[in-house]
């Protein structure tokens, strides 16, 4: 075909395409000049029919089918070694297991031969098949399969030799049949005990799964493939298998947080993957769903998130069956009254999902009753499976042995050591590995999420309250699984702006209004978490869009005096400030901290007024910003006593303000409290402390320059780290070493910094920002000093006009750049214009910061050189 | 941002601003990691798992790529090169098994299925790879598309934006080139 001829079939082809069918024939007839031409187009036009769905779905899709629609060439009947294939008894993804006998009938013995796929006989398979003959013939135990033999195939294909179990995968043993919990603990604890006879051998299994383990007819289970296990003797350098191979060979679901973050593995990982498969035996859940592919996400929920509790996630289960039975006899009467889920008939999807490829339609047939109910799980046994699957190896028990000793305890009625986990422990946890923004805003999704669930407790303890309690309750888990969807992509050890995180934020904002379309309240609330979370990264925004929205639904649908419109009116002022409106946000504050004081909320009353005083001690309201901290303080120290983070960024705040009232002494003494409160809680990359830090360095600023800097310095490369290159509080810190510098007199250095500040409005630090105006500011008086009036000029007013729109006309921020503008006026030539402004910047300062402030004594020092 | 990522942009940006041969070296830039990336789930034991259909792209997108540096137009060329990788990478594939040595009868392997009834008719992709190259003698934009939308996993939209046509033109080349391929494939098979 020539693109000529193929260009004339196009044309004619998609005119007919537009006309009905039955105009078709006509018109191709009379457009076609040729009859190879008309063929070529009736053709396609036929074709194009029948192709509708062909190609319509990605190759990639099929992908991941690709290995499994594989034709594995026939091996039954086949002779390997001195066995005959007899059937095929499992398909996995790298190979295939085989039942088989001795061919010469010497033994009557049936085997099982591992045998691997062709081409997946790679060298790193064959490496592994290697590994597992090593290893198992290491082992002899009861409970774990016997290596009898192994070789490779005449056309080079390694294979195992092994005893043959008669029997089924944990999973469908216990899902076809009536196994009692008491029987299921016993069927646990031998498989404890082969596992810690593997361990005394110093061998790891790192791939423990319900599937590896086959359970005889009289319930003896027995441990099979030992593919990855480690070898852990110490004087065995060769490591098998790096991070990435464990990675992808080993099963995530049952694989521990250090597995997947491809840490170092050791006995307790097989504890943890002993305690999800405990989990999942004595609830028929999974702890996790793991709905995705990407690496990332799996690795996120395994090492951040809390499982179900073993008993809630059984008693879901037990609650769908009872809602369903509900809708069938229509009431459930007097059953209400007895132990729910006792003796009702259930399900084991998830372990039976595990073995199904075999016979997809097994899952379907009824599965016998669970003789047990969620309450029997309740307390020991939660607290058991939870203690084994703890994301921090050394919490867990310190090994197989112990974990078993427990559930022997818990048999026996002997009280067992292990404790529940303190929701305060898991929250802190929680945000020490989220670090900042991310940190901020998985912060108030927890407190947010604590708090509705608190007041579901209570509602729940009045009485009559019980449908608004489910309610509350259902909320909370859906905001829940929201939020831990949204984040489960977000990767902890990705620090600052996080490529992911701006993703998955991105893609959770979008999806709020689809999924919660009906619940403006939910809706409100993730918006305030979203709007939050940017504005703690400094992209406002997104931050601005969310958190009006939250803003807006919440006005529509509550109360205006609610604690709910409260906090976005308070969030929204937060926002206002970041972007510099200072103007705009006090109202907002006002506004909230009145509500907050009418409701008796001294923690919000609190926050409120930390902010509401940053703002008063900006505009020069010294005295009022002073009032605000000092009540802030004492409630503070009223809820949560001397030393508590919150009491430190009081302290810090009040400081700060006694720096700009230029009681150096007083501003420097309390900062060093606050930071060395602030630091027994944190580590250094918490933003509280690194705030503090700051604050502290520049009241070092006066007293000892080099400490500042370092300081400084110290607090650039933590915030950069922390919170990204471009984030708004990068600026501050720039600009701090700028103007360091300009006090020291290196007015090069301080020239080249406070640029850098200005660069960063091409990457979203917005003009009215402070840091803009000030780095402004300290370009222009870097210039004069270096005699370059002229250039200085328009830098200082850039800055004057900028300062004009966000302060008030006779605020000493205003008086100190007009202080610098009438100097470079001065020196360009326009004299009187120039000795005016010098003259009455002095008296403003002179009135607001008085007369021992070094902003005033700076101010009056160059008014007096030209006079 | 890593280095290998700095490059990566650095040469789109090129590719963005007219420098077509940057192409190339993206190429085997990306090649290395699509390729790591395609293993990865070639050879995940589960079979359970359904892949999105470009989530494997993307994640080397995401990988590879700083997004905050990076514009649609980028973008854009970014997922031309990966579903040009991706079709290299299941055509390669393809061909291994088939080439097999066991195989004997050179039986060509199809993206089959695990059984469902309603799923789509099987492709032969060494047949279609075949097809789509006599396709890209005479049109080349229509088997660009193909390539775009059927290994890279884009959509109508997004093959729009890449090739800078009108989604109405996507959608009318795509259907004619379906409709070509198909009778192709039929008439040698």
């Amino acid at each position: 075909m020539s693109p000529e001829k193929w260009l004339e079939v196009k044309e004619i082809f998609n005119a007919a395409l537009d006309l009905p069918a039955a105009a078709r024939k006509s018109f191709i007839a009379e457009k076609c000049a040729d009859e190879a031409l008309r063929a070529e187009v009736v053709a396609l036009l036929d074709s194009a029919d029948e192709a509708e769905d062909f190609i319509e779905t990605p190759a990639l899709t099929r992908v991941s089918r690709l290995v499994t629609a594989e034709k594995t060439p026939s091996f039954l009947g086949r002779q390997i070694g001195a066995y005959r294939i007899e059937k095929e008894l499992g398909k996995g993804g790298m190979g295939a297991v085989y039942l088989a006998s001795r061919a010469d009938r010497e033994f009557d013995k049936k085997v099982a031969i591992k045998l691997i796929k062709r081409g997946f006989d790679t060298d790193e398979i064959i490496e592994r098949f290697r590994h597992e003959r090593q290893i198992l013939a290491a082992l002899e135990h009861p409970n774990i399969t016997r290596l009898i033999d192994g070789g490779s195939t005449e056309d080079g294909l390694p294979y195992l030799v092994m005893d043959y179990v008669e029997g089924l995968p944990l999973g469908r043993y216990c899902a076809t049949r009536s196994v009692s919990l008491e029987e299921r603990l016993a069927i646990f604890l031998k498989i404890c005990a082969a596992v810690n006879y593997a361990h005394r051998n110093l061998i790891i299994h790192r791939d423990l799964k319900p599937s590896n383990i086959l359970v005889s007819e009289d319930g003896e289970p027995k441990l099979l493939d030992f593919g990855i296990a480690k070898l852990t003797s110490p004087n065995s350098l060769q490591t098998h298998g790096d991070a990435s191979t464990a990675f992808r060979v080993m099963t995530p679901e049952y694989a521990s947080p250090e597995q997947v973050g491809g840490q170092p593995v050791t006995t307790a990982s097989d504890v943890y993957s002993l305690g999800v498969i405990l989990y999942e035996l004595l609830t028929g859940q999974r702890p996790f769903r793991l709905r995705t592919n990407r690496a990332e996400e799996i690795s996120r929920i395994i090492t951040e998130t809390a499982p179900t509790r073993p008993s809630d996630s059984l008693r879901s289960v037990e609650g769908e069956k009872g809602r369903k039975g509900e809708g069938e006899k229509g009431r459930r009467g007097e059953g209400e009254k007895r132990r729910r889920g006792e003796g009702e008939k259930r399900e084991i999807s998830s372990l039976e999902a595990e073995d199904s490829s075999a016979s997809p339609r097994r899952r379907v047939s009824a599965s016998p009753p669970l003789l047990f109910s969620s309450s029997a799980l309740k307390g020991d046994l939660d607290n058991i499976i939870l203690m084994a699957m703890r994301k921090e190896p050394e919490r867990r028990y310190s090994s197989v042995e112990q974990f078993a000793e427990d559930i022997r305890r818990y048999l026996d009625g002997r009280p067992v050591i292990a404790r529940e986990d303190s929701f305060s422990y898991r929250a802190e946890k929680f945000v020490k590995r989220n670090k900042a923004g991310v940190a901020a805003g998985v912060g108030i999704a927890l407190s947010l999420v604590g708090g509705l669930i608190a007041a579901s407790r209570q509602a729940k303890i009045a009485r009559g309250q019980r449908d608004r309690a489910l309610r509350e309750t259902e909320k909370a888990e859906r905001i829940n699984q929201f939020l831990q969807k949204m984040l489960a992509s977000a990767d902890p050890r990705e620090r600052g702006r996080d490529v992911r995180v701006l993703e998955v934020l991105g893609e959770a904002g979008r999806s709020i209004e689809m999924d919660f379309a009906d619940q403006p309240d939910i809706k409100a609330a993730l918006h305030t978490t979203i709007g939050t979370t940017y504005l703690n990264l400094g992209l406002l925004e997104p931050a601005e869009d969310h958190l009006g929205r939250a803003l807006d639904l919440r006005l529509k649908c509550f109360p205006r005096r609610t604690a709910e419109v409260a906090a976005s009116l308070n969030n929204f002022g937060l926002l206002l400030k970041a972007k510099g409106d200072l103007k705009a946000a006090e109202p907002l504050y006002r506004e909230a901290l009145e509500i907050f004081r009418r409701l008796r909320r001294p923690d919000d009353v609190a926050e409120v007024l930390d902010n509401l005083g940053y703002l008063l001690a900006f505009q020069g309201k010294n005295r009022e910003a002073l009032a605000a901290h000092a009540e802030e303080l004492e409630i503070r120290r009223a809820l949560y006593g001397e030393n508590h983070p919150k009491v430190a960024k009081t302290i810090g705040s009040l400081a700060n303000v006694f720096g700009v009232l230029g009681e150096r002494r007083k501003n420097e003494s309390l900062q060093r409290r606050a930071l060395e409160i602030l630091r027994a809680f944190y580590d250094e990359t918490h933003p509280d402390v690194i705030t503090a830090m700051a604050r502290l360095a520049s009241v070092l600023m006066f007293a000892d320059k080099t400490e500042a800097e370092k300081l400084f310095e110290k607090v650039l490369r933590l915030r950069r780290t922390v919170l990204g290159e471009n984030h708004p509080d990068v600026a501050w810190t720039l600009y701090d070493l700028a103007f360091l510098n300009a006090e020291r007199g290196d007015y090069a250095a301080a020239e080249r910094l406070a640029r850098e500040v200005l660069a960063m409005r091409r990457r979203g630090l917005t003009d009215e920002h402070p840091a803009v105006s000030s780095a402004l500011l300290t370009l222009g008086r870097s210039l004069l000093a270096q005699g370059r009036p002229e250039t200085a000029r328009p830098a200082l007013e850039e800055c004057l006009a900028l300062r004009r729109k966000t302060l008030n006309a006779n605020h000493w921020l205003l008086a100190t750049a007009n202080s610098f503008y009438g100097e470079c006026l001065l020196l360009l030539g326009e004299t009187e214009r120039g000795k005016r402004l010098l003259r009455e910047s002095c008296e403003v300062l002179l009135e607001k910061l008085g007369p021992a402030h070094d902003q005033t004594r700076a101010a009056a020092e160059r008014r007096d050189k030209y006079k | 941002m890593s280095d290998e990522q700095r490059e990566i942009s650095l040469i789109l940006k090129d590719w963005g601003g007219g420098k077509r041969d940057s192409a190339d070296l993206l190429l085997s830039l990306v090649y290395d990691e699509l390729r790591r990336i395609a293993r990865r789930y070639l050879r995940r034991e589960r079979s359970d798992h359904t892949l999105q259909p470009t989530a494997l792209v993307h994640e080397a997108y995401l990988k590879l790529i700083d997004i905050s540096d990076v514009s649609w137009q980028d973008r854009a060329h970014f997922f031309a090169v990966a579903s040009n990788v991706m079709r290299r990478i299941l055509v390669d594939h393809a061909r291994a098994r088939t080439t097999d040595k066991r195989g004997g009868d050179a039986q060509r392997i199809a993206l089959e299925d695990a059984g469902e009834i309603s799923d789509p008719p099987d492709v032969d992709l060494l047949a279609l790879d075949e097809a789509l190259k006599q396709l890209a003698g005479f049109d080349e934009q229509q088997s660009r598309i193909v390539e775009l939308r059927f290994f890279g996993g884009l959509t109508v939209d997004e093959t729009a934006h890449v090739l800078a046509v009108s989604p109405a033109t996507v959608k009318r080349e795509w259907t004619m080139a379906k409709a070509w391929l198909f009778r192709r494939i039929r008439a040698d098979g």
